[in-house]
C-alpha cells in the first residue's frame, strides 16, 4: 500500500511528458519561425530540451523506482553507505561537460542577435562587421503603442543621429511595422516614458527599451506576409494568422494594449511603391492635396 | 553568557512576555509560523483573482461574475489586475516564504539543533520579528490608499515606479501637440501635480510608497535575524559540535543567513534611493533627458533606470537561493530521518550548497539579458549561471543516491520531502533554458518564467516548508499532526500544483507573455486560452485543498496526539529535549559525539543520536 506513493510520483511525471509530446500537435508551441537567425534559436531550445528531458526521465524514473523498491519493509534494514567518491566524481563531471556544452553552443547565436563582434579565441568564427542594414527604423514605446518612423530613404546618411532628432520627411505611424522579406532591417529602439519590450514571437526577438538610451536592434525576416496593390492601395496579407508585435515588460495597466504588426513585404520594389504612397497619404492629411496626390489617388474618398 | 542559555532556569513569565514579546526563540519562530500563514492566505487569494483575470478576460466569469462589484462592471480593471499580481508576488516572496524559511525554521531549529539554550541575542531576536509588524500593517494598509497598492510588479522597475508628481510639471501648450490619443491621464483622473500621485500609473504613487516603506522594514527584520543566526551558530554550538557535525538544515541557514547578510543592504539602499525619488524628486533611476507621459514631464534627471535593476537582482537573485537553500537543508534532514539511512554524501551537500551560495552573487545579470545592459556581460553571467547547475545536480544525485537501499517509511513530512526533490528537478531544469542567453531572448518575460519560479518557490520551497512543519510540529507544540489529513493534503497539493503549474511552461513556449490583463486580443496566443482556463480551475482546487493544512495546524495543536521526546526516531540535538522544549531548552548542555546521519548502524542498533555517547562505551 505504501509502495503506491511512488505509482503517484511516476504518473504525474509521465502526465508532464505526456503535454509535451501532445502540445506540439494542439498548437500549443513555438510560433512560426520568420528570422534569419531563428532556426540557430530554436535549435538551441531543442538541445536543452533533450538534455533537460533526459535527465528530467533519469531523475524521476530512480526517484519513483526507488520509492517503490525501498518501501520500509520488517526485517529490513537500510544499507549503511556513508557516500562514494567516484559516483560523486562522475554525477560532477559529466554534467559540467554537458552545460559548458550548452553554454557555450550559446555564444555564436547570442552574438549574431546582438551585434557582437566576437574573435576567434572561442570555437566562434562570427563577425559582426557584415550587418550592413538595408532598412533602419525608429521605435518609440509609450504608454500604451508603439510609433514607428521610416526615413525617406532607407538608409539615412547618419543613422544615429537619425534616430535621435528625426527628419521632417519621415513616415510616421503606429504599431504598425513594415519590411521586406530578406532585408536586415535595424531597428533604433526608444523609449519616452516608461521601460517597454519589443516583443516579436514570430522574430525570436525582445529587447527592452530603456529609457534615456537608444537600443540597437535588428532582425532579418525570410518570409513575406503581405503584398501592396498599388491599384486598390491597400495591403493584402496572405496567410491568416498575422505576425504580432507585443510589450514584455510591465508598463502600467494597458501593458497587455501594445499590439503592434509586422509586414514583411515580398521585396524591395513592393516595400518602396507602399512607402511613396504611405509618405503621400500622410502629406495629405497634414495639408490640402496637390495634383501630385490627386494624380497618384490618394486621398480621394471612396 | 546571557540568563536564557543556563539550563533549567526558572523564569517567571505572563501572557505578554510569554506569547506576544516573547525573546524565546522557541515562541518567536511560532510567531514568524503564523503570521506566515495568515499573509499565505492573503498571497493566495490575489493570486486566485489573478487567475480568474488570465481565464475570463472578458468577464464573464462563470457562478463567481456575480460576486463582483456593480461598479466594477462585472469585471476587474486592468490597474486592479496589475496591483493583484505585484502584491501576490510581494506577499510571497517577502511576507511568507522568506519569513517561514529563515524566520520560523531559522528561529525554531537553529539553537536546538546545534545545542544552545537560545539566540545569542535574544532582545534583537524579539526586534527582528516585532518590525516585521509595521511592515505588515504598511503593507496591508497600501490596498486602502490613493491609487491602490504598489502595481509595479514586484520588481518595481524604474521609471514606471519611481516617478512622482512633484518631479515634473504638466505643461499644457503641448495639449496642441499630436499627442492626444491614448493619454494616460485621461486614465487616471485623479492625477494631481501636487500629490503622491504617479503619472505612469495610480499603484505607482502611495501604494509605491507605502510598499517601498513595508519592505525596507522587512529587510532590517531579516538583517537582524542573520546577524543573530550567524553569531549563534558560530558561537553557542555544543561541545562536541563541530561545523562538520551540524545537520544539513543548520548548514543551509547558516549559508542563507550570509547570504542575507551581505546582499540585503543592497536591496535596502536601493530602496531607499527610489524612496528619495517618490518623495523628495531625487533622480536616481530618472534618465539625463527626462521622460513625457502624455503632456506631462519630468524635468531632466541625472541617474539610470538600469541601476535599480543591477542593485535590486543584486539583491534578489542571492535572495532566489534564501528561499530554496533552507528547504534543501530541511529536506535532507527528512529524508535521512525517514529512509533511515545515512545521507549519502554529507560534506558534497555542504559544498554544493556553499558553491549555490558563492556562484549566486554573480549571476543576477541573467535576469537582464534584455534589459539593455551590454550583450557582452551577457555571456558571462550565462556561463556563471549554467555553473550553477552543477551543485543543484550534486544535491539532487546525493538525495537519489540516499534513497537507494534504505528503508523509506512513508509519514506526511517525508513524503512533502520527496515531492521537494520530484519538483526542483523540474524547477532546476527549466532554468536552464533561461540561463542560455539565445533562448532566453524569447522565453523572458513569458509564462515560462511564471512556471520556473512557483516550480522553484510554490512547487519546491512549500513543500519543503510543509515537509519541515509536520516534521518539527510535535517539538513545537508537543503533539502530532493528522498524518490521514497530512497525507491527502499533500497529494492534493501535489496533483493540482501540477495541473496549475506545469501548463505554463507551454504558454510560456507559445509565447504567452506575463502580466497580461487580457491575452486574448492576440491572435497567436488564441489557442492557449483554454490551457488558461484549465489552470485557474485547477488553481481554485489547489487553494482549496491548503484549507486541509490549516484545518490540520489548529486541530493538531489541540487535539493531535501526544507526541514523545523523539517521535521520529531521529538523531539530532532538538529531539533529545521534552516536547515543546522547556525555556532554555535543554535540561542539561548536550555532549555531541558525532556527525547528525547515524542510522542503519551495524549491529541491533536503529539510530544513534548526536548525543549518546561514543559506541564503544555503549557496549
Amino acid at each position: 500500500m505504501q509502495r503506491c506513493w511512488s505509482l503517484l510520483f511516476a504518473a504525474v511525471n509521465l502526465s508532464a511528458i505526456g503535454l509535451f509530446a501532445i502540445a506540439p500537435a494542439m498548437g500549443w508551441w513555438l510560433p512560426h519561425n520568420i528570422a534569419s537567425y531563428g532556426a540557430d534559436v530554436d535549435r538551441l531550445f531543442y538541445i536543452i530540451l533533450i538534455a533537460t528531458g533526459f535527465f528530467f526521465v533519469v531523475t524521476q524514473s530512480a526517484l519513483s523506482y526507488f520509492m517503490f523498491r525501498f518501501c520500509a519493509q520488517e526485517g529490513v534494514k537500510a544499507k549503511n553507505i556513508h557516500g562514494h567518491f567516484g559516483l560523486e566524481l562522475l554525477w560532477t563531471a559529466v554534467p559540467f561537460a554537458i552545460l559548458v556544452y550548452i553554454g557555450f553552443a550559446q555564444i555564436p547565436t547570442w552574438a549574431k542577435m546582438k551585434y557582437i563582434e566576437i574573435e576567434t579565441w572561442f570555437p566562434i568564427t562570427y563577425n559582426g562587421k557584415n550587418l550592413d542594414p538595408d532598412l533602419h527604423i525608429t521605435v518609440l514605446g509609450r504608454q500604451w503603442e508603439w510609433r514607428m518612423r521610416y526615413p525617406q530613404k532607407n538608409i539615412p546618411a547618419d543613422p544615429l543621429a537619425w534616430a535621435d532628432l528625426g527628419n521632417l520627411q519621415d513616415l510616421h505611424l503606429v504599431n504598425e511595422l513594415h519590411a521586406w522579406k530578406d532585408a536586415k532591417v535595424r531597428i533604433h529602439l526608444k523609449t519616452q516614458d516608461v521601460i517597454h519590450s519589443f516583443f516579436l514571437p514570430n522574430l525570436r526577438l525582445k529587447q527592452d527599451a530603456l529609457p534615456g538610451k537608444i537600443m540597437p536592434v535588428w532582425f532579418q525576416p525570410i518570409e513575406a506576409n503581405v503584398r501592396y496593390n498599388t491599384n486598390t492601395k491597400t495591403l493584402e496579407e496572405l496567410n491568416s494568422s498575422p505576425w504580432e508585435i507585443a510589450c514584455a515588460e510591465l508598463c502600467g495597466g494597458r501593458h497587455y494594449r501594445m499590439r503592434g504588426k509586422l509586414f514583411v513585404h515580398e521585396s524591395k520594389q513592393d516595400y518602396e511603391r507602399w512607402f511613396a504612397d504611405s509618405i503621400l497619404k500622410q502629406r495629405l492629411h497634414n495639408s490640402p492635396p496637390t495634383q501630385e496626390t490627386l494624380a497618384a489617388g490618394i486621398g480621394v474618398r471612396q | 553568557m546571557n540568563h536564557n542559555s543556563e539550563p533549567g532556569h526558572e523564569v517567571k513569565l505572563n501572557f505578554f512576555t510569554k506569547y506576544v514579546f516573547s525573546q524565546d526563540h522557541k515562541m518567536i519562530g511560532i510567531q514568524f509560523l503564523f503570521s506566515g500563514l495568515i499573509f499565505f492566505g492573503i498571497g493566495g487569494l490575489l493570486a486566485l483573482m489573478v487567475r480568474l483575470q488570465l481565464a475570463w478576460p472578458d468577464g464573464n466569469i462563470p457562478y463567481l461574475g456575480k460576486w463582483f462589484p456593480v461598479s466594477w462592471g462585472g469585471k476587474m480593471s486592468p490597474e486592479f489586475y496589475t496591483m493583484l499580481f505585484t502584491m501576490h508576488a510581494s506577499i510571497m516572496i517577502f511576507f511568507v516564504i522568506i519569513p517561514w524559511l529563515t524566520g520560523a525554521f531559522g528561529n525554531f531549529v537553529i539553537p536546538l539543533m546545534i545545542g544552545a539554550g537560545d539566540m545569542a541575542f535574544p532582545k534583537l531576536n524579539m526586534l527582528s520579528y516585532w518590525v516585521m509588524w509595521p511592515a505588515f500593517i504598511t503593507i496591508m494598509a497600501s490596498f486602502f490608499v490613493d491609487g491602490g497598492a504598489a502595481s509595479s510588479g514586484w520588481t518595481a522597475y524604474p521609471t514606471l515606479s519611481n516617478v512622482g508628481a512633484d518631479a515634473g510639471i504638466q505643461k499644457t501648450e503641448l495639449k496642441s501637440n499630436d499627442i492626444k490619443s491614448n493619454e494616460p491621464n485621461s486614465t487616471y483622473s485623479i492625477f494631481k501635480e501636487d500629490s503622491f500621485n504617479s503619472p505612469s500609473s495610480p499603484g505607482a504613487g502611495m501604494g509605491q510608497i507605502f510598499w517601498l516603506v513595508s519592505l525596507f522594514l522587512v529587510g532590517i527584520g531579516s538583517m537582524m535575524g542573520s546577524v543573530n543566526y550567524i553569531t549563534t551558530i558560530l558561537n553557542m554550538r555544543a561541545p562536541g559540535m563541530t561545523l562538520l557535525r551540524m545537520p544539513l538544515t543548520v548548514w543551509s541557514l547558516f549559508i542563507t543567513a550570509i547570504l542575507q547578510a551581505l546582499a540585503l543592504p543592497v536591496l535596502t539602499v536601493a530602496l531607499m534611493l527610489q524612496l528619495l525619488d517618490k518623495l523628495i524628486a531625487t533622480t536616481f533611476f530618472l534618465p539625463p533627458g527626462g521622460l513625457s507621459f502624455g503632456n506631462w514631464h519630468t524635468s531632466p534627471g541625472g541617474g539610470q533606470p538600469l541601476l535599480w535593476q543591477h542593485l535590486f537582482w543584486f539583491y534578489s537573485h542571492p535572495a532566489v537561493y534564501i528561499m530554496i537553500l533552507p528547504a534543501m537543508g530541511v529536506v535532507s534532514d527528512i529524508i535521512s530521518t525517514f529512509s533511515r539511512k545515512p545521507m549519502f554524501g554529507y560534506k558534497p551537500m555542504v559544498f554544493s550548497m556553499s558553491a549555490i551560495a558563492a556562484l549566486g552573487f554573480i549571476v543576477w545579470g541573467h535576469h537582464m539579458f534584455q534589459s539593455g545592459m551590454d550583450p557582452r556581460l551577457g555571456t558571462g553571467f550565462m556561463l556563471a549561471t549554467i555553473l550553477i547547475a552543477v551543485p543543484s545536480a550534486i544535491k539532487t544525485f546525493n538525495w537519489l543516491a540516499t534513497l537507494w537501499g534504505s528503508s523509506i517509511h512513508y509519514t506526511t513530512a517525508m513524503l512533502n520531502a520527496l515531492g521537494f526533490v520530484s519538483m526542483f528537478v523540474i524547477g532546476g531544469l527549466s532554468g536552464i533554458f533561461m540561463a542560455a542567453t539565445p533562448v532566453d531572448v524569447y522565453f523572458h518575460d513569458t509564462y515560462f518564467i511564471v512556471a520556473h519560479i512557483h516550480y522553484v518557490l510554490f512547487m519546491s520551497s512549500i513543500f519543503g516548508i510543509f515537509a519541515g512543519i509536520t516534521y518539527w510540529f510535535p517539538k513545537m507544540f508537543g503533539r502530532l499532526m493528522n498524518e490521514t489529513i497530512g497525507k491527502t493534503h499533500f497529494a492534493l497539493t501535489f496533483i493540482f500544483g501540477n495541473l496549475t503549474f506545469f501548463p505554463m511552461h507551454i504558454l510560456g513556449i507559445g509565447g504567452h507573455p506575463r502580466r497580461y490583463y487580457d491575452p486574448t486580443i492576440y491572435q497567436y496566443l488564441e489557442n492557449l486560452q483554454p490551457l488558461n482556463q484549465f489552470m485557474t480551475i485547477t488553481a481554485f482546487l489547489l487553494g482549496l485543498t491548503q484549507l486541509l493544512f490549516v484545518f490540520n495546524i489548529f486541530y493538531s495543536v489541540w487535539f493531535g496526539p501526544k507526541a514523545g521526546k523523539n517521535p521520529w526516531n531521529s538523531n539530532t540535538l532538538e529531539w533529545d529535549t521534552p516536547s515543546p522544549p522547556p525555556h532554555g531548552n535543554f535540561l542539561s548542555t548536550p555532549i555531541v559525539s558525532r556527525g547528525p546521519y547515524e542510522y542503519a548502524i551495524e549491529g541491533n542498533l536503529d539510530h544513534l543520536t548526536q548525543s549518546s555517547p561514543p559506541l564503544e562505551d555503549i557496549k
